[in-house]
C-alpha cells in the first residue's frame, strides 16, 4: 500500500516537473537574455535593442507561439 | 532560422523575435519548448500581445513604401513575417529592405538578401568581388569587349569596401544613372 501510495507521489511529481518545463517556465535558451513583455505603455525595450544593435542587419521576426 | 544564422555569421545579424498572439492556442506566452526553437545567443525575443510591433511595422511600410504589406496581414496584423533591416538605421526612421512571408518559405531569399558580402562590409573585410565582376573586366579589357557594367559594380564595392560609400539601397540608384550615362 505505502509502495502503491510512493508510486502514485512520483508520478505526480514527474507530470509536476514536465507541466512546469514545457508550459510553465518561459526562460530563454542560454546566452540570450530574458523574454521581453512589450505593452502599450513600454514598448521602449524592443527599441532600445534595435537601436543598440544598428551597427548590424537586423531581422525582425513576427511569429506566434503556436 | 537557426541555418541562416549559421551560414549568415551570426556575429554581423541580430535577431528580434517578436511572439504574438493569433491563433486560439496562444493564450500565454510563449513557453520554453516555443522559445528554444531559436537558440542563437545573438536573438532577442519579445512577447508582444498588442500586437503592437507588427502595427508599426506595418505603418513604416505604408509610410515609407507607400503601400500596403505584400503579405501576413491576418486579421489586421502582420504575422509570419520576416523584416529585414540594414545596419546603420534606427527603429521608426525606415521600412525595412525586405519584407515578406510566411517565413518557413522566404528563408532561402532572406539568406540571399543577408549575403555575404554585405557581412564582409559589415566587419571591415575585403570582399571577393575581384574575382567575380572585376575578373570579367580584365578579360573584357584584354578581349576588347566593353564591360562597363561589371566595371562600375567593381569599382562600387571597391569604395564601399575603402568605407568612401555606405552599402545603401541608394547605391542601386546610383549604379543605374551611372551606367545609363
Amino acid at each position: 500500500m505505502i509502495r502503491k501510495r510512493a508510486l502514485w507521489l512520483l508520478l505526480a511529481i514527474a507530470i509536476l516537473v514536465v507541466g512546469f518545463y514545457l508550459w510553465g517556465s518561459t526562460s530563454t535558451p542560454s546566452g540570450q537574455p530574458p523574454l521581453v513583455l512589450l505593452n502599450e505603455a513600454n514598448v521602449s525595450p524592443f527599441q532600445q535593442s534595435f537601436n543598440a544593435a544598428s551597427s548590424n542587419t537586423r531581422i525582425v521576426l513576427l511569429l506566434s507561439p503556436t | 532560422m537557426e541555418r541562416i544564422l549559421e551560414q549568415t555569421q551570426s556575429e554581423s545579424v541580430r535577431v528580434f523575435v517578436v511572439w504574438e498572439p493569433m491563433l486560439p492556442t496562444d493564450w500565454y506566452r510563449p513557453t520554453r519548448p516555443t522559445l528554444k526553437r531559436v537558440s542563437d545567443s545573438h536573438a532577442v525575443q519579445f512577447w508582444d500581445k498588442s500586437h503592437l510591433i507588427a502595427a508599426q511595422v506595418k505603418q513604416q511600410l505604408q509610410q515609407f513604401h507607400g503601400n500596403e504589406p505584400s503579405c501576413c496581414d491576418n486579421g489586421g496584423h502582420l504575422w509570419d513575417m520576416a523584416a529585414v533591416y540594414p545596419s546603420g538605421t534606427k527603429w521608426g526612421e525606415t521600412a525595412p529592405a525586405f519584407d515578406d512571408g510566411p517565413v518557413y518559405r522566404i528563408a532561402l531569399t532572406m539568406q540571399q538578401k543577408i549575403s555575404a558580402m554585405l557581412t564582409h562590409f559589415e566587419r571591415g573585410r575585403k570582399t571577393e568581388v575581384d574575382f567575380i565582376n572585376g575578373y570579367v573586366v580584365t578579360l573584357g579589357h584584354a578581349s576588347g569587349v566593353p564591360v562597363h557594367m561589371n566595371a562600375a559594380i567593381t569599382d562600387l564595392v571597391h569604395q564601399i569596401e575603402r568605407g568612401v560609400l555606405r552599402p545603401t539601397p541608394e547605391r542601386m540608384s546610383e549604379l543605374a544613372a551611372q551606367i545609363a550615362d
